[in-house]
């Protein structure tokens, strides 16, 4: 069992490793004590995120496979499985290493095109992964509801996708010399945007469970999903703000550097309490029997 | 054969029950009917037998007020110790029976939190014959507990659905 020895404290440890390493390689650079490193800050971020995401898969699998009887569920954690999956070849179509290899890879529009190409069925995987969540506890019947502030933070996150796409200067993508570039990115906005208002869902589910590893598990998929949207919103709201030729300020750089490293991270999270609680579940049960065993023998 | 009065009329009429009115109609009556006279006489007859017998009967029968007392007594210590006894064993029962569902209850709320443990043992408990979960006893707990694994199936997944399952068996 994956499960039993990829904790949430290893996930944790994980991740401040993760960004301790990388701010380990970049603060020197920022305060002009060596020059930028940027195969060790690449390889540092590529190692990692991968790490992360190959853990999610693997506990994302593993949680699909306790659902043998309930369909949705396993559907749900597959979905999020092929999320993580996807993901892990983003980071890796996205790494600057690959300049190594194919100079100026980076800077040239087919990075983007191949970027959007794996975030399109990244966010429609995790999309699918929410609503058949959404739909299985539904269906259990137990009187989770939505209230109203859900439905306004719901009408908000729909609101802000519309004025993205009004104001799509600020994408990345805007500028692209392919119109599928283009297209992918909005329509990963547009799976990302939903993806997260399904998310909002599933934690007002997870506050009416009143605690449980469920409720943390739920919690952290939605802190997944509203980061993502999150961090693309400010990074294209800074893109619009900022003039021809300004470079964003190092505080903002820091910080929008260090979320998106968490963003993975976050995900394995989500698993591993998710994860844990069947982990809990079979040290009960074992307990459970052997208090039995040695009752009925003596 | 009543003629121009009704049973309920001349039955108040042998027992002397009857208004002035009725009394002058019905001996009106029976002045000039034989046959109303002759059942007369005879219902008339039957009901001083019945109670002449009746008297002697109660005579021979007669309990003093100290018997009448302590025979009430007996019988309501014997209905109040039946009544105890299965009160007792219900109580008994209602309290295992309250004991098994907060364990379960307890069995969940690490999993899937303490308010979907007690709405996933409440709607268990719907979907069961027991229709409530103050209706749940020992004869429809398998049947409870068999629903209740579903909902943890998809709520805890089907480890802790087992957890539950074991956990609830007596």
């Amino acid at each position: 069992m994956i499960a039993a020895r990829i904790t949430p404290k290893i996930v944790w440890f994980g991740l401040a490793l993760n960004l301790c390493a990388w701010l380990a390689v970049h603060l020197p650079w920022r305060a002009g004590l060596t020059p930028r490193v940027w195969m060790a800050e690449s390889a540092i971020k590529t190692a990692f995120l991968c790490a992360a995401y190959g853990l999610a898969l693997a506990l994302n699998m593993e949680i699909a496979a306790e659902y043998r009887q309930t369909r949705w569920l396993r559907v749900a954690w597959l979905a999020l499985a092929a999320n993580a999956g996807v993901s892990i070849v983003r980071i890796i179509v996205e790494s600057s290493l690959l300049n190594l290899i194919w100079p100026g890879h980076t800077r040239a529009p087919l990075w983007g095109l191949l970027q959007h190409l794996t975030i399109v069925p990244a966010n429609a995987f995790l999309l699918f992964g929410m609503l058949a969540m959404w739909w299985a506890y539904h269906q259990v019947g137990l009187g989770f509801t939505i209230e109203k502030r859900d439905y306004a933070a719901i009408a908000g996150i729909l609101g802000l996708i519309v004025a993205l796409v009004v104001f799509r200067e600020g994408l990345s993508e805007a500028r692209s010399p392919y119109a599928l570039s283009r297209w992918l990115q909005l329509s990963g906005l547009a799976l990302l945007s939903l993806s997260a208002a399904a998310s909002l869902v599933l934690h007002r589910m997870a506050m009416q469970m009143s605690g449980g590893k469920l409720a943390v598990a739920l919690s952290f998929l939605t802190f997944y999903t509203l980061l993502r949207g999150v961090l693309v919103l400010i990074q294209a709201g800074q893109r619009v703000s900022l003039m021809e030729g300004q470079s964003p300020g190092v505080p903002y750089s820091l910080f929008v550097g260090l979320c998106w490293q968490a963003v993975p991270w976050v995900a394995a999270l989500a698993a591993a309490y998710r994860a844990e609680m069947t982990v809990h579940a079979a040290r009960e049960l074992e307990q459970q029997r052997a208090a039995k065993a040695v009752l009925a023998s003596a | 054969m009543t003629h121009l009065f009704s049973e309920e009329e001349w039955n108040d009429y042998i027992e002397g029950e009857v208004d002035e009115e009725t009394r002058d109609r019905v001996e009106a009556h029976l002045i000039g009917c034989l046959s109303c006279w002759e059942f007369y006489e005879r219902m008339a007859n039957a009901t001083h037998a019945l109670r002449v017998s009746g008297a002697g009967t109660r005579a021979i029968f007669a309990l003093h007020d100290q018997q009448l007392h302590a025979g009430l007594r007996g019988v309501f210590t014997k209905i109040n110790a039946v009544e105890a006894e299965s009160g007792a064993a219900g109580l008994k029962s209602h309290r295992t029976i309250q004991q098994r569902l907060d364990a379960l209850a307890a069995v969940m709320t690490p999993m899937c939190g303490s308010r979907t443990a007690i709405k996933a043992l409440r709607a268990a408990a719907q979907v069961s014959p027991a229709r409530s979960l103050e209706r749940v006893t020992e004869d429809n707990w398998t049947s409870f507990l068999a629903s209740l694994k579903s909902i943890a199936a998809v709520m805890c997944g089907e480890t802790g659905a087992r957890l539950v399952w074991e956990s609830g068996q007596f």
